[in-house]
């Protein structure tokens, strides 16, 4: 005998819980009335009268419990669908048991499964195509499924469950999810795939994905449902911003431009900035273009470009590449045409002018903006430490200390050496491709001496005079410990400070010396667990993921936290009770090449559909339970019957 | 009479207004059937074995000195020349007495078996001394309970009502032990109504005897309840017996019920021969019938009232 349904065990205890119920209820059944009569006589006579069925009335009770257990054994017997082996002995034809099966089904939300061919994405015609596996095995009550979600890791939404309407409802809410910003991760899902198949009867993984990741060397866990769409693809390989190295308020954008067609391919790359945005989807609006421009990519290539002197307001910005409408090729993934950067804080230049006080030399420092400038005597100087910059006028300081160091008409040094005095030098070449005479143009210079100073090897000359004497020149020391920029002449002894181009030359000198070079923001990948270094105050810290509304906290580890993000867009984090302009903005990205690669590359094996297990046609009522349910109905039907004849106070 | 009305309606049952005045009117006109001759302690309107003062001619007998000259009958001593006294019946009066039935079984019933009972017992008593007759209320039970004196005169009918309203239903019915109380407490016999469903421990014959040979004449008013004779009753059930406590199990079928009506109609009919056998005035009242039908009722078999 095995049981189909309901456990033996769980039986034996819902059987033990029915018996108490149905004694119980019996025993209030057969508890006798009190009544109150007059003459009590009358009826004491009928009572003797009726002595001698005594035994007979009790053996009726007796009778009535056995007939309500017997009811109750039965309805929980068939509860457990009982099957004896050989059921032809009881007239049954034998069944045919079905097969037992474990299913897991993977749906693929990486970024590609987004790409869209005829109004459908992957992502759509993966679910739709698990719905069928399952329609298709709705009639196994053998059949045991589990609905996961694979990105970087897997995600399960069910349960093991023979419930298909509960798979079904899984798939739907993966479905309203969509797929993630993120890249799919084989490697980890395999030994996850391995360990919830272990010891489990009939147990099989099944893939739907389009195949846009690497192959394995090694086999897959899981057989695949491939649905892929001939597509290209357009996506965001790099993306950043750092302040403009000239000290303007401007800034260089740097981005970098995929192209996985087989041929290369004109588009526009637009330049998006919002101060309060988040997701890509605040960005990219007509309304918030900073710039734009034209670019070309190469076939299956790069295109990496720089755009200098951007000027925006706020601390985010996003890139955005279109293809160009009139190329006869798709963008199948819109998702990674967006790169968003988080625009690094400029902090002040910190400069020191030693030296006797000259208007002009002071003035044109001050026409830099986000300047902090000290003035010192050469008696004061103490060293260029704490200073980005160091302006020495005329003064003969030591220059052995690292640093920056720009100096103008300086004294003989053991750095400089002085050969002899050029009077009336003329200039007679400006370097325009060196940042800081870059655009300069010195017209009636008229300076009156200047002194030449013996050239060392690696010196860079900016503007020279006839005969080959440097005016203006660079010069590296102990492999850029030191830098100098020197100017041999004085300023006072020249109209030079009387040019636009003078406040120009030295405002590009100090952004040649400018540590802004430094400021790039590094942008992260989304679905990476993420280690973030954070100056937030001490305590919990808060984070907002783009698009959402509620905050989720983050583990915070010292001085560092650690999330994952699933979407691309700026993170905002905080502290707990800390002020809301005291936040950090962490840009996360997809930019994974990859990922963006839209081909089946997998070469996953294919999922070999079983065909579908039919229940065997009986007439009714050929399942034994079903018997026996009739037989509990007729026993209650007489059990009632006999009652209510009998008894019916 | 105004002072009767005023009685009747502090006494009537405000629900009902039973008492009032104009049926304690009617009350009044009635009178107690005696069909035996009783002797009486003052004159009273009813025929009495003394000879006296009546108008009503008895008898003659022979003059004695000493009598009264106005009683010499001239006319039998002008034919016979003999002395001859007329002698008249004196018209006295007669002690009635109400007998209540108080045990627990009166309390049953809706309404109660008992409140039907004390009202026929001071309707009963009002008749009684409208005409001049002694009236006593006793209650029995294990035994005689508590009574009341015989009395005289309408206004005795006070005491009587305010006597009925302390009785409460209590105890068995030894209706034999009680009878046997009361006729040796009893001065003289009369008239014994008797309230009283019947369901004694002991039966009712022994006590009905032992009126009877103590020269009392029971009148018998049987309070019923008819579904004491069709019981609502069916299935397992636990009877207890409300004067005895004693307790009984029984499984009550419709055939059970069929015996036990049948039971209860032999047990009727044999109530109703035995007073029929024994003359004695019997009447059935149905408790659940409105207090003025069963007046009416009872004054309509004549047996009891005229």
């Amino acid at each position: 005998m095995s049981w189909m349904g309901i456990d033996p065990s769980t039986l034996a205890w819902a059987g033990g819980a029915l018996a108490l119920a149905l004694v119980l209820l019996h025993v209030l059944r057969v508890r006798r009335r009190t009544v109150w009569v007059a003459h009590a006589p009358l009826w004491f006579a009928l009572e003797r009268e009726g002595r001698a069925s005594a035994l007979m009335r009790r053996l009726r009770r007796l009778w009535s419990l056995l007939l309500l257990l017997a009811i109750g054994a039965a309805i929980l017997a068939a509860l457990g669908d009982p099957r004896p082996v050989d059921q032809s002995l009881l007239g049954f034809s034998p069944e045919q048991r079905p097969p037992v099966r474990h299913t897991l089904l993977l749906v693929d939300t990486s970024a590609s499964m987004d790409a869209e061919e005829a109004g459908v994405t992957r992502f759509e015609r993966s679910v739709a195509s698990a719905r069928e596996l399952i329609a298709a095995h709705a009639n196994n009550p053998e059949q045991r499924w589990m609905i996961a979600s694979m990105g970087r890791r897997i995600t399960p939404r069910t349960l093991w469950t023979r419930d298909h309407e509960v798979a079904e409802e899984a798939l739907a809410a993966l479905l309203a999810e969509g797929p993630g910003d993120h890249a799919l991760d084989p490697a980890h899902a395999q030994r996850t795939v391995s360990s919830v198949l272990a010891g489990r009867e009939g147990a099989e993984a099944v893939l739907f994905t389009d195949g846009a990741f690497e192959p394995s060397a090694t086999p897959y866990a899981f057989s695949g449902r491939v649905v892929t769409s001939r597509t290209g693809n357009l996506s965001m390989e790099a993306f950043n911003v750092r302040p403009a190295l000239d000290g303007s308020s401007s800034y260089s954008i740097l981005a970098a431009v995929r192209n996985h067609l087989d041929r290369p391919v004109k588009a526009t790359l637009m330049l998006y900035a919002k101060d309060d945005a988040r997701s890509a989807k605040d960005f990219v609006s007509p309304e918030q273009i900073v710039t734009s421009r034209e670019i070309e990519v190469p076939a299956k290539g790069v295109k990496r470009t720089v755009m200098s002197d951007v000027l925006f307001t706020g601390d985010r910005l996003a890139a955005r590449v279109v293809m160009d409408p009139s190329i006869d090729a798709m963008d199948g993934l819109p998702r990674d045409d967006v790169a968003v950067a988080v625009v690094p804080p400029r902090r002040p230049l910190r400069v020191q002018l030693v030296g006797p006080d000259d208007l002009f030399v002071s003035a044109s420092l001050l026409t830099l903006e986000g300047i902090d400038l000290e003035t010192r005597s050469a008696e004061e100087y103490a060293g260029p430490e704490g200073f980005d910059v160091t302006v020495i006028h005329r003064s003969a300081v030591d220059l052995s200390a690292p640093g920056n160091y720009l100096l103008i008409d300086p004294p003989p040094s053991e750095e400089l050496r002085h050969k002899r005095i050029h009077k009336r030098p003329r200039i007679t070449r400006v370097n325009r491709d060196h940042p800081v005479t870059r655009g300069l143009e010195f017209v009636d210079a008229s300076i009156e001496r200047a002194t030449v100073i013996a050239p060392r090897s690696g010196d860079q000359v900016l503007i020279r005079a006839e005969g080959g004497t440097p005016l203006v020149f660079t010069r590296t020391l102990e492999q850029g410990a030191r830098r100098l920029l020197v100017l041999a002449f004085s300023p006072r002894d020249s109209l030079v400070p009387l040019r636009y181009a003078f406040p120009l030359m030295m405002v590009q000198s100090l952004a040649w010396f400018s540590p802004q070079a430094e400021g790039l923001v590094p942008t992260r990948r989304t679905g990476a667990v993420l280690s973030v270094a954070t100056t937030l105050p001490p305590g919990p810290v808060l984070m907002r993921a783009p698009g959402e509304v509620e905050t989720t906290a983050v583990r915070r580890i010292g001085d560092r936290v650690h999330f994952t993000g699933s979407q691309v867009g700026i993170y905002e984090l905080w502290s707990e009770g800390s002020e809301p302009t005291e936040r950090e903005l962490i840009a996360l990205n997809l930019m994974d090449g990859a990922e963006s690669r839209l081909d089946d590359r997998a070469a996953l094996k294919p999922h070999e559909t079983p065909e579908p297990w039919r229940a065997p046609e009986r007439p009714w009522p050929g399942s034994p339970w079903r018997l026996l349910l009739i037989i509990a109905c007729g026993l209650l039907a007489l059990e009632w019957w006999t009652w209510h004849r009998r008894i019916t106070a | 009479m105004s002072a009767l009305k005023e009685a009747s309606r502090s006494l009537a049952d405000p629900e009902d207004a039973l008492f009032d005045g104009d049926f304690m009117e009617r009350l009044a006109r009635l009178e107690i059937v005696a069909k035996r001759v009783f002797g009486g302690d003052r004159r009273g309107e009813r025929r009495s074995k003394r000879l006296g003062a009546g108008i009503e001619f008895a008898d003659h007998r022979s003059y004695v000195p000493g009598d009264d000259f106005r009683h010499i009958d001239w006319n039998i001593y002008g034919r016979l020349g003999k002395l001859l006294l007329r002698l008249f019946e004196e018209e006295e009066d007669v002690t009635v007495t109400v007998l209540v039935d108080t045990s627990r079984s009166m309390a049953l019933g809706e309404p109660p078996r008992l409140r039907t009972g004390l009202r026929l017992a001071a309707a009963m008593s009002y008749i009684a001394l409208a005409h001049l007759d002694r009236a006593q209320v006793a209650t029995f039970g294990e035994g005689i309970g508590p009574r009341l004196r015989p009395a005289r005169g309408k206004s005795q009918i006070f005491r009587i009502l305010s006597f009925l309203r302390t009785v409460e239903a209590t105890g068995e019915t030894r209706f034999s032990d009680a009878v046997r109380a009361f006729v040796h407490q009893a001065p003289r016999a009369g008239p014994v109504i008797l309230l009283s469903d019947l369901y004694a421990q002991d039966g009712y014959e022994e006590g009905l005897e032992r009126l009877l040979h103590h020269g009392f004449e029971p009148l018998v008013v049987h309070l019923m309840d008819p579904r004491d004779a069709t019981p609502e009753l069916l299935g397992d059930v636990e009877l207890i017996d409300c004067e005895t406590g004693e307790r009984r199990e029984l499984t009550i079928s419709p055939a059970t019920l069929q015996r036990f009506e049948r039971a209860y109609g032999s047990w009727i009919e044999g109530v109703r021969s035995f007073c029929k056998n024994r003359r004695v005035a019997h009447f059935e009242a149905d408790c659940r019938q409105p207090f003025d039908q069963i007046m009416m009722e009872l004054l309509r078999t004549g047996e009891f009232t005229r």
